[in-house]
């Protein structure tokens, strides 16, 4: 009995792990152009709204937060644009990003006015405002993608990332299916499988194949740090080093992108 | 045929079972060199960068036949090549490396700067100086001067 359980244990190891060959190969094959739907946002929203997108990059979350005011502001009067509560919602998925890094790494140097926001609460604002505008433009995939990051956002642990796992993935897949061709959907569905445990749908292998088709059509600080904290996981250290450089380069007031660039410069001294 | 030997029968069988599906998992190359050792451009940037094991030469020829045909691999198995050469340490890598200076992708030039470094040698050192002098790319030429 004991002889079977265990064949049966390793036939099906085996068979996942045929299954994961079938579907990197079947990654490896898909090979369409991404596009890149924040940039065409950054180029559409007005000079009230355009700090969300630009001022992400050195996490400046003040000015951020400035500009989601502005914005909230102006909902309900002549001077509200259709595109505002897309933009809004993209914003508290930043600050809900920058605010995680704070507690994360370095929860000491914590600016007052985030310790002031609750995490949840930051994401249940955005998810308001992401359904708003859903509601209003159904078809489109990308609020489908920030709706996903803001619900990701609210995973603190086993049992909120039980609900809100799904949600999120749910979401995402949401996003693929109206836009396959969505390039911050895969970066986030990538970035799903790089911090998921593997009992969680988590995969580095996966999570890098996204990332790579990712990165050929969307250069941006985000994607390159991804591949480097991917690549730093699999232990490739030279291709860490070369997209954490990268990173810096493009986003070099960062400071997620600077403590990872430490990180993976002690570890190749520390290989030699 | 008494039940215990009933039951042994079919324990050596469904081993059989499993024996072949492990044959067959490393067939499809995902856990071995077997797609490296082809010189299947489907080969992935883990199995190449894998292969790179310093002073192990058992995979060289198929790490040359990576860098000397570029237009087959995908940006990201050229340059796990080019790591897996520089750790490897064999001076027989470097007019490879060095035949991908002027690669159209960074990524390439960069770790073609870092495996020539790593190589060493004057032939390695003459390239390394053109790049650090010519390369469009600032981590490129830092990368070719450290």
């Amino acid at each position: 009995m004991e002889t079977n359980l265990g064949t049966i244990a390793l036939t099906a190891l085996l068979l996942v792990a045929g299954a994961a060959c079938l579907r990197g190969a079947a990654a490896a094959e898909t090979r369409t152009a991404l596009h890149d739907p924040l940039a065409t946002l950054q180029e559409k929203t007005d000079e009230v709204g355009r700090p969300v997108l630009t001022a992400f990059a050195a996490y400046d979350h003040a000015k951020i937060r400035k500009a989601i005011a502005a914005l909230e502001a102006r909902a309900g009067t002549d001077a509200a644009h259709d595109l505002d509560r897309y933009v809004i919602a993209q914003g508290y998925a930043e600050v809900a990003t920058i605010r995680r890094y704070y507690e994360k790494h370095d929860e000491d140097a914590m600016p007052a006015a985030l310790e002031a926001l609750y995490a949840d609460d930051i994401a249940e604002k955005g998810l308001a405002q992401a359904a708003a505008f859903a509601e209003r433009h159904p078809e489109h995939s990308d609020i489908w993608r920030v709706t996903a990051e803001l619900k990701a956002s609210q995973i603190r642990g086993m049992t909120s990332g039980f609900t809100r796992g799904p949600e999120a993935l749910e979401a995402i897949t949401k996003a693929q299916e109206l836009d396959p061709e969505n390039g911050w959907a895969l970066f986030a569905q990538g970035r799903m499988h790089y911090h998921n445990p593997a009992i969680a749908g988590g995969d580095k292998d996966l999570a890098l194949r996204e990332l790579r088709r990712v990165v050929k059509s969307i250069e941006n600080w985000r994607v390159f740090h991804y591949l480097s904290l991917t690549y730093d996981a699999k232990d490739m250290l030279p291709q860490a080093w070369f997209w954490a450089q990268k990173a810096s380069g493009a986003a070099p007031e960062n400071p997620e992108v600077a403590l990872h660039l430490r990180e993976v410069r002690e570890k190749r001294e520390e290989e030699r | 045929m008494t039940a215990r030997t009933h039951s042994q029968h079919r324990a050596r069988r469904a081993r059989g079972v499993a024996l072949a599906l492990a044959f067959a998992a490393l067939a499809t190359g995902c856990t071995s060199f077997a797609r490296l050792e082809a010189n299947d451009p489907a080969v992935g940037e883990e199995e190449v960068f894998a292969a790179g094991e310093p002073g192990d030469t058992e995979h060289l020829a198929n790490l040359h036949h990576v860098l000397s045909h570029r237009a087959d691999y995908e940006p990201e198995v050229v340059a796990a090549a080019l790591a897996s050469v520089g750790e490897i340490g064999d001076p027989s890598s470097v007019p490879y490396a060095a035949a991908l200076s002027r690669d159209d992708d960074e990524e390439i030039r960069w770790h073609v700067a870092a495996a020539l470094r790593q190589l060493g040698g004057a032939d390695a050192d003459a390239v390394l100086v053109r790049m650090a002098d010519e390369d469009d790319s600032d981590l490129v030429r830092s990368e070719a001067t450290r």
